[in-house]
């Protein structure tokens, strides 16, 4: 009951801070962001399993952290605004020729970020880029001029 | 959803040419959202120096002491849920000791925060109708005495205690979840 009980608050708690550290741990994850996403998980076992360190507890806890994860999909499902409160809307960053400061500001997205975004679709200068968009993933998507 | 739905334009365009989705204006209160969320995990970090939830800031410890001054008691006042909770008696270094020592603890406090053992065990540990004394000898009063304890609940439970023939204090102690 504990470990279902925890599983659940924990599961919770994550979706709150993930959401609000923003979009790059989801994506494009640098040495930086992957740091933050194995000592995110590594805090949460110690508070989940607790010192039962059993099969069937760790079941317990995998089992109610899917059908959460499956129960929270389908409630996106069928409220949309469920859906932007969790994953948030796509957003652009750059508008034919011009940047969107503010919002890369407010996700913490940088020119390089998009730069790099646009050399693994083989453009090589920013001016080539018609609109470049965050993505809910975190990823961005570059459409070319 | 049906299937065969014709498709439409159900994703906003941006400049009637590339289908975004974009949301500015739920993005903006999102921003709002966000800063408040911040301030909150901030004040979950004060609360965490602090000691408010528990070990290790100004705040998370209490004392309680001996009228007679031969010993204090040094507790927790939040504790964890299922995590080791320590109560620790200082005797006086000043004095010489004579007699044996005695902590009366409540039964139903003990129950409550999961007393476990002493370190060093006590000489002798007598019953009564609601709680138990235990005894250490004046020759092993020149060090700490720990009790170990592990709350099996959460909330704000008690800890009933009397040391060297004092009056029993209700001390209270906070167990987070």
């Amino acid at each position: 009951m504990t470990t279902v009980a925890h599983a659940a608050i924990l599961y919770f708690i994550l979706l709150v801070v993930v959401r609000v550290l923003g979009r790059r741990p989801g994506s494009q994850m640098t040495p930086f962001e992957f740091v933050l996403i194995f000592f995110i998980g590594g805090i949460s076992i110690q508070a989940v399993v607790g010192d039962d360190h059993s099969i069937s507890n760790a079941l317990c806890a995998i089992i109610t952290v899917a059908i959460l994860h499956v129960a929270v999909a389908s409630a996106k499902q069928r409220i949309p605004v469920l859906g932007r409160i969790i994953d948030g809307t796509p957003l652009l960053l750059l508008e034919r020729g011009t940047w969107k400061r503010r919002t890369m500001a407010k996700m913490r997205i940088q020119d390089v970020d998009v730069m790099e975004a646009a050399r693994t679709r083989g453009i090589s200068d920013l001016g080539a880029i018609k609109y470049a968009i965050l993505e809910r993933n975190g990823g961005i998507s570059i459409i070319q001029e | 959803m049906i299937d065969g739905e014709k498709v439409s334009d159900t994703v906003g365009k941006v400049n009637d040419e590339v289908a975004v989705g974009e949301d500015l204006r739920f993005q903006e209160r999102w921003w709002i959202v966000e800063r408040a969320l911040w301030v909150v995990f901030l004040l979950v970090i004060a609360a965490g120096v602090s000691g408010i939830l528990g070990r290790g800031g100004v705040f998370s410890r209490g004392y309680f002491a001996a009228p007679d001054g031969s010993c204090t008691v040094e507790y927790e006042r939040v504790a964890h849920f299922g995590t080791p909770l320590r109560l620790i008696l200082h005797f006086n270094p000043a004095g010489q000791q004579q007699h044996d020592f005695a902590l009366w603890m409540g039964r139903e406090s003990a129950r409550e925060l999961g007393f476990q053992r002493s370190i060093p065990a006590p000489a002798n540990a007598v019953l009564d109708d609601d709680g138990e004394t235990l005894l250490f000898p004046a020759a092993e009063q020149h060090g700490d005495v720990v009790l170990m304890m592990q709350p099996a609940t959460f909330g704000r439970l008690h800890l009933q205690l009397a040391i060297a023939g004092s009056e029993r204090a209700d001390l209270p102690i906070i167990v987070l979840p």
